[in-house]
C-alpha cells in the first residue's frame, strides 16, 4: 500500500488519503497528539502547571540538541515535550507558555520553544515518518505526473468578484451557461476524472462553486471526495524582502490536494512534476508544497533533516545573535558579492563563462554551515572561533586541497571540517540537478521524461538560488549572518582567482557579476579558453563552465550617466569593436551591472535588465525593442535603430496598434487608500474598485494608458474594458526609452534620438506618408 | 563636530533619522578620549563601517569598538544580555542605535514586544548605573523617544539648523558644522577657544534654530553678519 498523500485535520481526527489504482481511500486516525518542545530553567514547575491544562494531553522529558552547535559538539539539552489534543492548539499553548497570558513572571528569553509553527500536514508526516510523495502505477508507466489525475478550473477576475460562475474553464475548455448547468458540468467532470489534484485559478473558487451549487440545489455536488470544505487560513498581506505580497485565503476539500495557481510560485515555474519532486525532497504534502514559497521549501527540508539526522528541533524564534566583531572584520564581511564593473559599449566575440550554482557549491565544497563557521576547537558553541586565530586541530585537511581550508579568506573565521548541516541539505539537490543535466544532454530521452526532468531541474534551481540569501534572512530558522559573509568571501576569492588566471591566459574580462564572467581575447593568440576554464575549475574546486559565445554583447550604461556623457557623439558613430586594436571604444562611463543584451553565435539573443525583460512592459514595446536590437545587429548603426523607432511611433500614431498590446501589468504595493499620489496604478485600482474587484497589495493590475494628463480614472482603462483611444505621446515616450537602452551603449542619448527623429521628419518622404 | 559629556547611565539621544551619522561621530569622539572597549548593539544596519571610518580621525580609533548586529528583536535582546556579561566598569561606552526599531517588526507578537523591549531598556539602564558606564541609545521618532525616556537618566536632542545638526540637552555641545569644505563654527567653539566674554546672544541662538534668516543680504552691509567667522578645515 502506498503512503498517504493528503491529510485533513478535523476535531482531533486525522484523515489520511492514499491513492489506489483508480481513486483514493481514506483512513481516520484518532490518536494523533502533536507536540511542541520547551527549554526552560525550571522544567518541573512548568510541567506541573501544564498538566492541569485541558489542552495538554501529556508531557515527557526528552534530550535534544538545542541548536546545531550543540549537535555538532554531541551535546544534548533536556527539553519538555508537551503534547496537545488538537493540532490547532499548538500556537495558543505556545503563547501561554511564553507568558502571553500574563501569568508567567519569567524574564524574556529564558523560555525557548521548538516545533511551534510547522504546517499541520508537514508536522504529521514528520511525526509519523511518512513520505507523502504521491505515486500511482508502476515506475515505468506513470508519466511526469506520476500517475496523478488533475482537473484545472479557471475563472476570470470579474467573474470571481461577482461570484458569477456562468463562465469558467475546465482543463482549458470553456464552459458557459446558467450557473446550475456549469456546476453540473463540473460535477460530471469530477465524477469522470476523479482528480487527485484540483488546480484552481483562485482558491476562492472553492466557496464560490460550493455555494453556487448549493443555490442551484445540486446536492450531489462537492469538490472533494467527500462532501464538505474548509477554510484553513484567512487572506493576509505581508512584507518580505521589502516587497509587499498578498496571500489569499486557503481552502481544503476532502481527499484532493488543491493547487491555488494565484498563490503558487512553483506551479508557474515547474508545474506538477516540479511540485512532486519537492514533496519528495521536503516531506511537505503536495498542497503545502504548492503554496510554499521557495524559502519555506528550503526551511522544510532543513527542519526535516535537522530533526531526523541532527537531533535538532525547529526553533520558534531566532534568539542566537551575531558575535561581537571589530570594525575591520565587519567591514570585510559586509562587502557583498564581487563585481567587475562592465565596460560600457559594443563588444565583439565575447565568451560568457560561469560557475554553475556557485553559492550552493561554495556551501558544499567549503563546508559552510551555521555550526562549522567560527567553530572552536572543542566543537562547542560558536564564539571565540570568530576572533580569527586559527585552531589547527579543526583543520579540514582531508576535505579538499585548496589552501583556504581552515579559515575563511578576508574574514579569518575559523571553519571546521566536520561535515556540516547546510552542505547536507544541498548536496542531494546539487547532485540531482547535475544528474538531470547529464541525462537531458543524452538525446535518447522520451519527451515525457525530458519534460519531467526539466520541471524538476527548474524547481531545484529556484531552491538553490534562495539558499544563499536565506542565510542572511532574518527569519531563517537555521540561518546565520556569518555564513552569509563567509559565502560572499569565498565567492570574491574565487572570482578574483578566475580573473587572474584568465588574464594570464591572454583573456580580458569585460564584465563580471558574482558567478558569471564575460571575456574577450586580449592577445592575438590566447591560450584556448577551454583549457583555462578547466584549469580554474580544478584549482577552485567548482566547475567553471563555458556558457555561451556571443557574436557581440552590449553593456548598457547606468541611466543617469547616459544623458550627459555622449562620448560617441560624432555624427556617424558606427559600432566599434572592443578588440585590442580599437582601444578607444572602451568607455569610461559607469555600466549598469545587470543590463546587457547580445547575440549568441547560434543567432539567438539574450536580454538582461532592459525593458524587454521587465514584467510591466507592454507587449508592443517589448516587440519594438527586440526589433531595435535586430536592426542594431544588421546595420551596426544607431541611426538605423532610430529609423526603426520612427516607424514604430508612426504605427502608434496611425492607430495601427491594438490596445491589447499596450497593456501594462503592475504589481500593487499598497491599498488604494494608502496611496498618496495619483499614479496610473491608483487610477487602475479605482477602476477595479468600481467593478467590485478586490486588488490587494502583492497582486497585479493590468491597464492601458488612455490619457496620461487626465487626473482621475480617465487616465487608464483596464485590460478587460473597452478602450476608446490610447495616449500616443505616452507610448511614444516608452518607445524612445526602450530605444535609449539599446543605443546608449553606443553613446547616443535621448536628446540625440529626438534630434534624429526631428531631422528625419523634415527630409524623408516616409514620414509624410505616415503623418495624420 | 558635536561633543557629549557621556555621563554614566542611560542617555536617550533623539536623532532626526534612525541612521543619522551623529551617533557615529559621538562614538568616535568618545573612543578617541577613552581607553576601554565600546560595545555597539546594532539594529537596522546603522553600524555602517564606511560612516565609522569617515568619522574616525584615524582607523586605529576604532580598534576598541565591538559591534554585533541584530536582525530580530530576539537577537537584539540576546545581544543586550551578552553585553551584560562582557561589560566592565572600564567599558568606554555602550551604544544601542534605533533601540526600539526591531521591537516594531511584524514577527514579534504585540503581547511580547512591550515586555521584551521593557526588559531590554531596563537592562541597559541598570547596566549603566551599576557599572557607572555611559549607555547611549537613539530614538528616531516621538513614540520611540517617549518609550525610552521613561527609563533614561539623561536626554539629548539633535536639532536641525540651517548649518547642520546640533546637539542640545544634558552635557551636549555643538562646536561646529561641517560644510563640505570648511567648518562653520559656533559660539560654543569660540567660547571653548577663548573663554566667555559674554553670554550667548539670544539672537544667535534663534538664528541657529532657523527662526529667522540671519544670512547676510547680498551686496548689503547692514550691521554686519550674524555668522561667526569661518575657519579652515583641519583634519
Amino acid at each position: 500500500m502506498t503512503a498517504p498523500y493528503t491529510f485533513e485535520f478535523e476535531d482531533g481526527l486525522v484523515r489520511e488519503w492514499r491513492l489506489t489504482e483508480d481513486g483514493a481511500t481514506f483512513r481516520e486516525v484518532e490518536h494523533y497528539r502533536p507536540s511542541l518542545f520547551v527549554s526552560a530553567p525550571d522544567l518541573s514547575g512548568l510541567e506541573a502547571r501544564l498538566r492541569s491544562d485541558p489542552k495538554v494531553s501529556g508531557t515527557t522529558r526528552e534530550r535534544w540538541a538545542a541548536d546545531l552547535h550543540e549537535s555538532h559538539a554531541d551535546d544534548r539539552t533536556e527539553l519538555l515535550r508537551v503534547s496537545v489534543e488538537r493540532v490547532d492548539e499548538i500556537r495558543t499553548l505556545a503563547r501561554e507558555i511564553r507568558g502571553g497570558d500574563g501569568r508567567v513572571p519569567l524574564a524574556p528569553g529564558t523560555i525557548r520553544l521548538y516545533d511551534v509553527d510547522l504546517d499541520p500536514g508537514f508536522r504529521y508526516c514528520l511525526d509519523n515518518g511518512i513520505d507523502p510523495t504521491p505515486e500511482r502505477g508502476s515506475r515505468t508507466t506513470r508519466g511526469p505526473e506520476r500517475g496523478l489525475q488533475t482537473l484545472e478550473i479557471e475563472i476570470d477576475d470579474p467573474g470571481l468578484a461577482d461570484e458569477d460562475v456562468s463562465e469558467l474553464r475546465l482543463d482549458g475548455e470553456r464552459v458557459t451557461g446558467d450557473p446550475a448547468d456549469v456546476c453540473w458540468s463540473i460535477g460530471r467532470r469530477l465524477d469522470r476524472v476523479d482528480p487527485d489534484v484540483l488546480v484552481l485559478s483562485h482558491g476562492e473558487l472553492v466557496p464560490v462553486l460550493e455555494s453556487a451549487a448549493a443555490r442551484a440545489g445540486l446536492e450531489e455536488f462537492h469538490l472533494g471526495r467527500l462532501p464538505g470544505w474548509r477554510r484553513i487560513a484567512g487572506a493576509n498581506t505581508y512584507e518580505s524582502y521589502g516587497a509587499v505580497g498578498h496571500s489569499p485565503a486557503r481552502y481544503r476539500v476532502p481527499g484532493r490536494a488543491i493547487v491555488d495557481r494565484s498563490n503558487s510560485f512553483l506551479w508557474h515555474q515547474s508545474g506538477l512534476p516540479g511540485l512532486l519532486y519537492m514533496v519528495e525532497k521536503t516531506g511537505r504534502p503536495l498542497q503545502e508544497v504548492a503554496r510554499g514559497s521557495i524559502g519555506t521549501l528550503l526551511t522544510s527540508r532543513q527542519i526535516r533533516l535537522a530533526r531526523t539526522e541532527y537531533d535538532v528541533l525547529a526553533p520558534q524564534n531566532k534568539w542566537e545573535p551575531e558575535e561581537f566583531k571589530d570594525v575591520s572584520t565587519l567591514h570585510a564581511g559586509d562587502r557583498g558579492g564581487f563585481t567587475f564593473s562592465p565596460e560600457v559599449g559594443f563588444h565583439e566575440d565575447v565568451h560568457e563563462i560561469d560557475f554553475a550554482s556557485l553559492y550552493p557549491r561554495i556551501i558544499c565544497r567549503r563546508n559552510v554551515s551555521p555550526e562549522t563557521i567560527g567553530c572552536d576547537r572543542d566543537h562547542g558553541s560558536g564564539g571565540d572561533g570568530l576572533s580569527g586565530h586559527g585552531s589547527d586541530d579543526c583543520d579540514g585537511s582531508t576535505f579538499e586541497s585548496p589552501p583556504d581550508v581552515a579559515t575563511v579568506p578576508d574574514l579569518e573565521y575559523d571553519r571546521c571540517s566536520k561535515p556540516g548541516f547546510l552542505p547536507e541539505v544541498l548536496t542531494t539537490l546539487l547532485d540531482d540537478r547535475a544528474e538531470i543535466k547529464r541525462r537531458l544532454e543524452s538525446d535518447s530521452l522520451a519527451d515525457e521524461t525530458a519534460r519531467r526532468l526539466r520541471a524538476e531541474s527548474g524547481a531545484i534551481k529556484w531552491v538553490l538560488v534562495s539558499c544563499f540569501g536565506y542565510q542572511g534572512y532574518r527569519n531563517a530558522k537555521f540561518g546565520r549572518i556569518e555564513c552569509h559573509e563567509a559565502i560572499n568571501a569565498y565567492a570574491r576569492d574565487i572570482a578574483l582567482r578566475a580573473k587572474t588566471r584568465l588574464e594570464d591566459g591572454g583573456w580580458h574580462v569585460v564584465h563580471g557579476i558574482v558567478d558569471s564572467l564575460w571575456v574577450t581575447a586580449r592577445a592575438d593568440d590566447p591560450e584556448p579558453l577551454e583549457a583555462v576554464v578547466e584549469d580554474v575549475s580544478s584549482s577552485v574546486g567548482i566547475d567553471l563552465e563555458h556558457d555561451g559565445r556571443y557574436e557581440w554583447v552590449c553593456f548598457v550604461p547606468l541611466r543617469d550617466s547616459s544623458e550627459g556623457a555622449s562620448v560617441g557623439g560624432d555624427s556617424a558613430s558606427p559600432v566599434r569593436s572592443s578588440s585590442p586594436t580599437h582601444p578607444q571604444s572602451r568607455s569610461t562611463r559607469p555600466g549598469a551591472l545587470n543590463k546587457y543584451f547580445g547575440k549568441r553565435t547560434d543567432g539567438s539573443y539574450k536580454f538582461r535588465g532592459i525593458e524587454t525583460r521587465q514584467r510591466s512592459t507592454p507587449e508592443y514595446v517589448v516587440e519594438s525593442q527586440r526589433e531595435f536590437v535586430a536592426v542594431l545587429d544588421r546595420e551596426r548603426d544607431p541611426a538605423a535603430v532610430c529609423d526603426a523607432l520612427e516607424a514604430r511611433i508612426g504605427r502608434l500614431r496611425r492607430g495601427a496598434v491594438d490596445p491589447d498590446r499596450l497593456v501594462h501589468t503592475k504589481r500593487v504595493s499598497r491599498r488604494l487608500e494608502e496611496y498618496g499620489q495619483r499614479t496610473r496604478t491608483v487610477a487602475a485600482l479605482e477602476r477595479y474598485d468600481r467593478h467590485g474587484i478586490d486588488r490587494h497589495p502583492g497582486q497585479s493590475v493590468e491597464y492601458v494608458v488612455t490619457d496620461d494628463d487626465a487626473d482621475g480614472i480617465e487616465r487608464v482603462r483596464l485590460a478587460f474594458e473597452d478602450c476608446p483611444s490610447v495616449d500616443v505621446e505616452y507610448y511614444s515616450n516608452l518607445l524612445v526609452s526602450a530605444c535609449v537602452s539599446i543605443v546608449s551603449a553606443l553613446g547616443w542619448n535621448r536628446r540625440r534620438i529626438r534630434e534624429h527623429l526631428r531631422d528625419g521628419k523634415t527630409v524623408r518622404l516616409s514620414t509624410f506618408a505616415s503623418s495624420e | 563636530m558635536s561633543r557629549l559629556e557621556f555621563e554614566p547611565g542611560l542617555t536617550c539621544c533623539r536623532v532626526p533619522s534612525a541612521r543619522s551619522p551623529i551617533l557615529h561621530e559621538l562614538v568616535c569622539s568618545r573612543l578617541a578620549e577613552t581607553a576601554g572597549t565600546a560595545y555597539w548593539i546594532d539594529a537596522g544596519n546603522v553600524a555602517s563601517t564606511r560612516v565609522l571610518y569617515d568619522c574616525a580621525s584615524s582607523p586605529r580609533v576604532l580598534d576598541s569598538l565591538r559591534i554585533a548586529r541584530s536582525f530580530t528583536a530576539y537577537q537584539h535582546h540576546s545581544i543586550v544580555r551578552r553585553v551584560v556579561e562582557k561589560a566592565t566598569p572600564r567599558t568606554s561606552v555602550i551604544v544601542a542605535p534605533n533601540v526600539v526599531g526591531r521591537y516594531r517588526d511584524d514577527d514579534v507578537p504585540a503581547w511580547e514586544r512591550e515586555e521584551l523591549l521593557a526588559a531590554t531598556l531596563e537592562t541597559l539602564a541598570e547596566l549603566g548605573r551599576a557599572l557607572e558606564v555611559p549607555v547611549l541609545v537613539t530614538a528616531a521618532s516621538d513614540a520611540a523617544e517617549e518609550r525610552v525616556t521613561e527609563r533614561a537618566d539623561h536626554r539629548v536632542e539633535c536639532i536641525r539648523t540651517r548649518e547642520g545638526v546640533r546637539l542640545e540637552g544634558d552635557g551636549a555641545e555643538t562646536m561646529g558644522y561641517w560644510q563640505g569644505a570648511y567648518w562653520q563654527t559656533t559660539i560654543p567653539y569660540w567660547v571653548d577657544c577663548c573663554g566667555v566674554a559674554d553670554r550667548i546672544d539670544p539672537v544667535v541662538a534663534a538664528a541657529d534654530r532657523g527662526l529667522f534668516d540671519a544670512a547676510p543680504e547680498p551686496g548689503g552691509s547692514s550691521g554686519g553678519s550674524l555668522r561667526t567667522p569661518e575657519t579652515e578645515a583641519s583634519s
